[in-house]
């Protein structure tokens, strides 16, 4: 009758997530936006791919500037952004009349900036007709001036190197000089860390007219699992942050004191997000079938579903706050794999509007994976062999990690 | 209760702990003492499991921390140099949960946990989060937590400092209840006026070695009874020691341009000696300091150093 210690820890944890309910609220809000921003693109009609039209002119013609822009546009014909090259009058003119959701211009300069590590600026026209597209331009730019700011500022150096080639009469980086890469590419992200704030990169966003506006209905079938996803990408990252914090409070060493083991503690917190996991999907899917007609059906076996696959993803996160050795490393691990398993597993735009080649990566990612076996059961359809499967992956990959989690743990607070 | 033999501990070129042997009974306060570096932490470290010792043993309550971890956690409550508490949970949540650690569940947790909240003078403040408390408050739980389970032995590292006086005799006053319950108490600190009022035995510990070990009065009676002459001025080190060559029993600690430290038998009587055989050599005196023995001087005897330098 006496409960186990990795419950009492899950208990802990769930009651101190409940004692910071904005954290909550936002690991909630930022899905519920970005979905409700796509799905008025999406507008009426089922299964039409949005695509945003970015004319882009490039002055600059660097390496830089030519990675920044096969970045953006997330590559193949079916991104949700299609690139087109112009010279500046002619983006102007088209921007103008209103073809085009926006204009990016790549000023003279701005890979040697880049570079020399000094200020720059991106100039983003957009255009209000579109509405909604535009706005996921100026996100999605926006996030990716940071990135490339971020990596200047870590990588800067190896970038240099890089760009400027292989040594004379070689066509490949010799090995020796890779690994001395690895290895300061390493020192750099531990020692920048407190330089990083702000950003040196300025997107300056200019709207150009204003006409009018769209509206559609709601195609939530099709956006719910995403963003119910991404709120689980949130939940992990979030619980395995509160690492550093109880490493900061002590209370990680004095756990070590006493006779519980680490998994339990580390077990407890899994646990406690997989109960919020389970809040949140039965939640939404409360919500579905009462607002949005899913079928009822669907409702239990997506729901377990859902807080199984929710729960799984916490042990990945926790060993990738693991591997930094300070807090500001732990969560720009985490997020190196957030952003990556969001856009790749359709929890960011679902996975009907991606590339081929990336649903098919995607949905080898972990998120990804439980996505589609929660489409499927949500729906009240069922296919055993292939949910099977997901679950024996999710859970092989939950365990690893978390026993890698735990060993690196012990490891980093016994040599500290 | 406690038994250490010869526990080492290196960090790469480091030494943090220079083989260190000790043993301590229940009912008992031992008194660790050492200044900021000494190695106290470390030790209490690697009686709670938190630092693999590099070489050497350690028991408690007849468990060895290192075969038999689990059994000697067990019976273990630490009070860390930090705060280690859940800011955002009330002080019982807290005592719950670290109770809950050491195994209490159900009725005997509650009751603990209500005991131990009276014990520290918390019960009216129970339904606030920690966040909210006071430093000497937060300090007074940071104890309670570890006695939630009725340790048979309670480490505590430096539970004072910082804290303001009130709270500070609070907790004296409750390490002493538990040592005269039965509890052994390993306590340390680096104010000497505690270690004499509050312990039952000590151990002096500098860079990472045992320089004295004994009751308080063992300790004393080491010092004998010499006085600690401190002078300020102006002095040739080299000619020091045969300018006071004359002197019966003393003993010169440290000496360099501008300050001598001296140990001797009487020096109140011997003062204007001491100053007319300086005076003598050309050299002078500025300032006079006398201590008479006490656990800070025989620290200083041992080192040649000020506890608090
Ligand atoms: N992780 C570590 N790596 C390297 N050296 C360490 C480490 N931890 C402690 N030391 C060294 O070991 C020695 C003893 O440290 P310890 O913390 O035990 O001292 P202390 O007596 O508790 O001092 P204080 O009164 O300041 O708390 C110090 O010289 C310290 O620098
Ligand atoms: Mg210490």
């Amino acid at each position: 009758m006496s409960l186990p210690f990795f419950l009492v820890s899950a208990r802990k944890d769930f009651r101190r997530r409940l004692a910071d309910p904005l954290a909550m609220m936002s690991w909630l809000g930022i899905p519920v936006v970005i979905g409700g921003l796509l799905s008025l693109v999406m507008g009426g009609g089922g299964g039409v791919t949005p695509k945003a039209k970015l004319l882009l002119v490039d002055q600059d013609d660097s390496f830089v500037s030519q990675a920044l822009a096969s970045f953006a546009s997330g590559g193949g014909e079916n991104s949700m952004i299609e690139l087109v090259p112009l010279e500046f009058d002619e983006a102007r003119a088209r921007i103008d009349s209103g073809d085009g959701s926006g204009l990016l211009v790549i000023p003279e300069g701005f890979g040697q900036a880049i570079m020399e590590d000094e200020p720059t600026q991106l100039h983003l026209l957009t255009n209000p007709a579109h509405r909604i597209l535009p706005r996921i331009l100026e996100e999605g730019l926006e996030m990716l001036v940071e990135a490339t700011f971020y990596g200047q500022q870590l990588l800067g150096d190896q970038l240099k190197l890089m760009s400027k080639g292989p040594a004379d009469g070689d066509n490949f980086f010799a090995n020796a000089v890779i690994a001395a890469q690895a290895i300061s590419i390493n020192d750099r992200i531990q020692a920048v860390e407190s330089t990083l704030f702000p950003p040196l990169i300025d997107l300056e966003v200019e709207v150009v007219t204003d006409k009018k506006e769209s509206s559609g209905q709601n195609p939530m079938t099709l956006l719910f699992p995403g963003m119910l996803f991404m709120t689980m990408l949130f939940i992990a990252q979030g619980m395995s942050a509160d690492l550093w914090e109880e490493k900061q409070s002590g209370t990680l060493r004095r756990i070590q004191s006493t006779p519980q083991s680490l998994h339990s503690f580390f077990l407890g917190k899994t646990l406690a997000a997989t109960a919020i996991a389970f809040g949140v999907t039965g939640l939404g899917l409360a919500m579905g079938v009462s607002l949005f007609d899913f079928p009822l059906g669907g409702f239990l076996p997506a729901l377990l579903w859902g807080g199984f696959s929710g729960g799984a993803l916490v042990p990945l996160f926790l060993w990738a706050q693991s591997l930094g050795s300070t807090q500001q490393a732990g969560n720009m691990m985490t997020s190196m794999l957030l952003f990556p398993m969001m856009m790749l597993g359709g929890s960011l735009f679902p996975m009907e509007s991606m590339p081929d080649w990336m649903v098919e990566v995607g949905r080898w990612t972990p998120n990804g994976m439980a996505l589609v076996e929660f489409k499927v059961l949500m729906t009240g359809a069922f296919d055993g062999l292939s949910l099977l499967r997901a679950l024996l992956c999710l859970s092989g990959m939950s365990c690893l990690f978390f026993y890698l989690s735990v060993r690196r743990t012990v490891r980093h607070l016994s040599a500290a | 209760m406690i038994k250490i033999h010869d526990l080492k501990k290196t960090y790469g070129d480091q030494t943090a702990l220079k083989g260190i042997s000790l043993s301590a009974e229940g009912g008992a306060i031992y008194g660790l003492l050492g200044p900021n570096g000494a190695g106290k932490s470390t030790t209490i470290g690697c009686l709670s499991g938190l630092i693999e010792p590099t070489a050497g043993s350690a028991e408690i309550a007849g468990h060895d921390v290192k075969t038999d971890p689990i059994a000697a956690k067990s019976v273990l409550g630490v009070v860390p140099q930090e705060l280690a508490l859940y800011d955002d949970l009330s002080a019982p949540d807290n005592l719950r949960y670290w109770g809950a650690a050491y195994g209490l569940r159900g009725k005997a947790l509650e009751g603990r946990v209500q005991e131990v909240l009276a014990r520290i003078e918390l019960a009216d403040r129970a339904k606030e989060p920690v966040k909210n408390f006071s430093g000497g408050m937060q300090r007074r739980l940071n104890f309670g937590c570890a006695i939630v389970h009725r340790p048979k032995v309670l480490l505590l590292d430096e539970p004072t400092v910082g804290v303001d006086p009130q709270s500070r005799r609070k907790l004296l006053e409750l390490v002493r209840e538990l040592a005269a319950e039965g509890t052994c108490v390993l306590y340390t600190t680096h104010y000497m006026e505690e270690a004499q009022e509050l312990c039952d035995r000590l151990a002096v510990i500098d860079h990472g070695s045992l320089i004295a070990e004994g009751t308080l009065e063992e300790l004393r009676d080491r010092v004998g009874g010499r006085d600690l002459l401190r002078l300020r001025g102006s002095f040739r080190a080299d000619e020091v020691p045969a300018a006071l060559a004359g002197f019966e029993g003393i003993e010169i600690l440290n000496s360099d341009e501008e300050s001598l430290l001296l140990s001797m038998p009487g020096a109140s009587r011997q003062l204007p000696a001491v100053f007319s055989a300086l005076g003598d050599a050309n050299m002078s005196v500025a300032e006079t300091t006398l201590t008479q023995p006490n656990l800070e001087s025989l620290f200083i005897q041992l080192t040649g150093r000020d506890l608090r330098e």
